[in-house]
């Protein structure tokens, strides 16, 4: 079995993330959030995170790895191509790695 | 595509959309030591085109029927470490299956480099990063 390996140290992922959008105090929709690798480095930005992924397993990690910091942040069961919400419910939508 | 008409539909009017996803750039093996960095090879990250190619294509048509605009594209590295050249060339092999591939001739020029055991992180790939913001029109 091989080993992790360490995933951007330096932070540039975030980084440039929140420098391209308005994170702070927007509706946030990460669409294929995996295992939330991305979305807990700026869960506790927005005034709320919804981060849906279709793999349960992959949703119960990420909701193990939230930061107990950003209860404004949910995981929703989903296809990317069929997702439970309303119209115009968020201002900023991600697809990170997923597209 | 239905995807991106998923994120359409949700946004409200003038809302944003990151694309955010590493491009299929062959980046260097890197062995790092105190006072320079030896590059044994390219890592192959050809078989990751295909999926590249779709994505670029479904972009272009969200554009081009005007529901969506870039405003602004961004690349940036994004830095994978390890602590020895046989955990980075057994993860690429486990992990990254379906996108990347380490050259046999990389392997053998990379396992006759000098150890360096009091080095941290001494391997090093860099995927090149791109991050492209767009409007819902």
């Amino acid at each position: 079995m091989s080993v992790d390996p360490i995933r951007d140290p330096e932070g540039c992922e975030p980084s440039h993330l929140t420098a391209a959008s308005q994170l702070a105090g927007s509706r946030v929709i990460e669409i294929g959030c995996g295992n939330g690798r991305l979305t807990r480095r700026y869960a506790s930005l927005p005034k709320e995170v919804v981060g849906v992924d279709p793999d349960l397993a992959d949703l119960r990690k990420a909701r193990k790895d939230l930061p107990v910091r950003a209860p404004q942040a949910h995981l929703v069961c989903a296809k990317a191509e069929s997702l439970p919400f309303k119209p115009h419910e968020f201002e900023v939508a991600i697809f990170a790695w997923s597209l | 595509m239905h995807a991106l008409h998923e994120s359409w539909r949700v946004l409200v009017p003038g809302g944003q959309l990151l694309d955010l996803r590493p491009l299929s750039i062959n980046p260097p093996f890197e062995v790092i030591y105190p006072t320079e960095i030896k590059v044994p090879g390219l890592v192959d990250m050809s078989l990751d085109r295909e999926n590249e190619v779709a994505a670029n294509r479904a972009l272009d048509e969200v554009v081009q029927a005007g529901t969506f605009k870039i405003k602004e594209r961004d690349l940036f590295d994004f830095a994978y470490y390890w602590d020895s050249v046989d955990g980075a060339i057994a993860y690429v092999r486990d992990e990254w299956e379906d996108s990347a591939q380490i050259p046999e001739k990389l392997v053998k020029r990379a396992c006759s480099l000098p150890a360096s055991p009091q080095m941290q992180n001494r391997v090093r790939i860099q995927l090149r990063l791109q991050l492209t913001s767009l409007e819902k029109a």
